[in-house]
């Protein structure tokens, strides 16, 4: 028997938690090498205190010290975090979206009321001309906004003063009218988002929050790098391959 | 006792902590001690750090218990726990450059044997020489018996690296004996 061959067979035998002390073919190897007769010894030597080690123990009272460093809820012991990630992710996008919601109904709360007297005695037809040229923009179904011209003066003149003069009615009909349009036919729709910016202006704010959340994104992420050179063959290594330990050591 | 009797006896007491019963985690505690507190203190060296960092091990398990599963040994999943929480003080260690880590001794000595202590302190020094994954892996296969299997688990590395961490702890453990002649002594001593 080698020395090589003495040290791999010394841990295959460790390995399946036999004794090398007592093979008979290590210790015949030994009584000749004095080399691996000194480390069949220092193994005799380590495992004997590693046997030793293992009676290690902790002060006493040391289980009574963990426990009681324990806040004990019973009804929170065990929850699953996931479940509690959830419900803080639930909570702060409804409070978001509240938030949102508020600020939109602020901005529409504060838009100044249409002057009555322009549009409730329409006694002229220029003056039917100069309301039916109001910044409303509706998108007809042929993809072309509905020009207020359109609109025939007898249907301009049956607004009665009682409807004309409930603003938010008609702005939320406003609102509704814009975002179906905008739903409907998008492409067009954020070309004219101007225009129904114009209609709506709570979506001012809005955009121009989307807008700076985009800016400082783009900004943020970084540029694309560039590939990697592959990786140099190891050297003296015909083959090219590594033990996994040679790896990671 | 078999692995599998083991976990069925660990169930209803795992299931009892669970339910906050300060009696059930005092057993486990109990129950576990001596393998926490021996990995801590061959990792660290030091009782008082061991003690510590088995106290934080046991809270964390105390307080993670719902995140063991019951199908798998529980003493794996509890000794990767504390070689965790080892490695994390002996990382806060390297950041005070200034503490020195000086063995602990047994000051009191009952049965005089002046040659096993000594010879102890030398394993426990040549044990501190070595790397600290090899020390995991290699207490955690001599010291606690775990297959290598276990120990891959428990270490989140591949079974190969496991066990070419253990032979290069026992041929440098080895090394580190005969290089301080602890070997020579003992022969002395002996003639």
């Amino acid at each position: 028997m080698q020395c090589h061959e003495f040290e791999e067979r010394m841990h295959t035998l460790l390995d399946e938690r036999r004794l090398p002390q007592s093979d008979a073919r290590l210790l015949a190897h030994a009584e000749q090498c004095p080399d691996c007769r000194l480390n069949l010894r220092a193994w005799e030597v380590l495992s004997q205190n590693l046997d030793q080690a293992s009676s290690h123990l902790p002060p006493g009272g040391f289980a009574q010290r963990v426990v009681s460093q324990l806040e004990v809820r019973p009804a929170e012991y065990g929850a699953p975090t996931r479940y509690r990630s959830w419900l803080l992710a639930g909570a702060a996008a409804t409070a978001a979206a509240i938030g949102l919601l508020a600020v939109t109904i602020g901005q529409n709360r504060h838009r100044p009321k249409p002057a009555p007297p322009a549009i409730a005695a329409p006694d002229s037809p220029a003056e039917n001309r100069a309301l039916a040229t109001s910044p409303v923009v509706d998108i007809g179904p042929d993809n072309k906004p509905v020009n207020a011209e359109s609109l025939t003066q007898e249907q301009s003149l049956q607004a009665s003063p009682a409807e004309l003069s409930r603003a938010d009615v008609d702005s939320l009909q406003q609102y509704s009218q814009a975002f179906q349009s905008l739903a409907s036919q998008v492409p067009q729709a954020v070309e004219r988002l101007d225009e129904v910016e114009e209609a709506t202006p709570g979506l001012r704010p809005v955009r121009t929050s989307f807008s700076l959340a985009i800016g400082t994104i783009r900004r943020t992420i970084p540029p694309p790098r560039k590939a990697a050179p592959p990786p140099k063959p190891a050297k003296g290594d015909s083959s090219g391959l590594l033990t996994i330990g040679d790896q990671l050591v | 006792m078999t692995a599998c009797q083991a976990i069925d006896e660990l169930r209803p007491l795992v299931k009892s902590c669970l339910a906050g019963d300060q009696t059930a985690m005092l057993a486990l505690v109990a129950r576990f001690q001596g393998q926490v507190f021996g990995l801590c203190y061959r990792m660290l060296g030091q009782r008082q750090d061991a003690e510590d960092a088995a106290q934080e091990t046991f809270l964390r398990v105390l307080r993670n218990l719902h995140r063991w599963d019951p199908s798998r040994d529980f003493e794996p999943w509890l000794l990767a726990i504390a070689g965790n929480r080892c490695r994390t003080a002996l990382a806060s260690r390297k950041r005070r450059p200034n503490v020195e880590v000086l063995a602990d001794r047994d000051v009191d000595d009952p049965s005089g044997h002046g040659s096993a202590n000594h010879l102890a302190e030398e394993v426990e020094l040549a044990l501190r020489d070595v790397r600290e994954e090899y020390r995991q892996a290699f207490v955690l296969f001599h010291e606690h018996e775990l297959s290598y299997g276990e120990i891959a688990v428990a270490m989140e590395v591949p079974l190969g690296t496991v066990k070419t961490w253990v032979h290069r702890a026992r041929r440098e453990l080895i090394e580190r004996l005969r290089s301080r002649g602890v070997l020579e002594e003992q022969r002395h001593a002996v003639s």
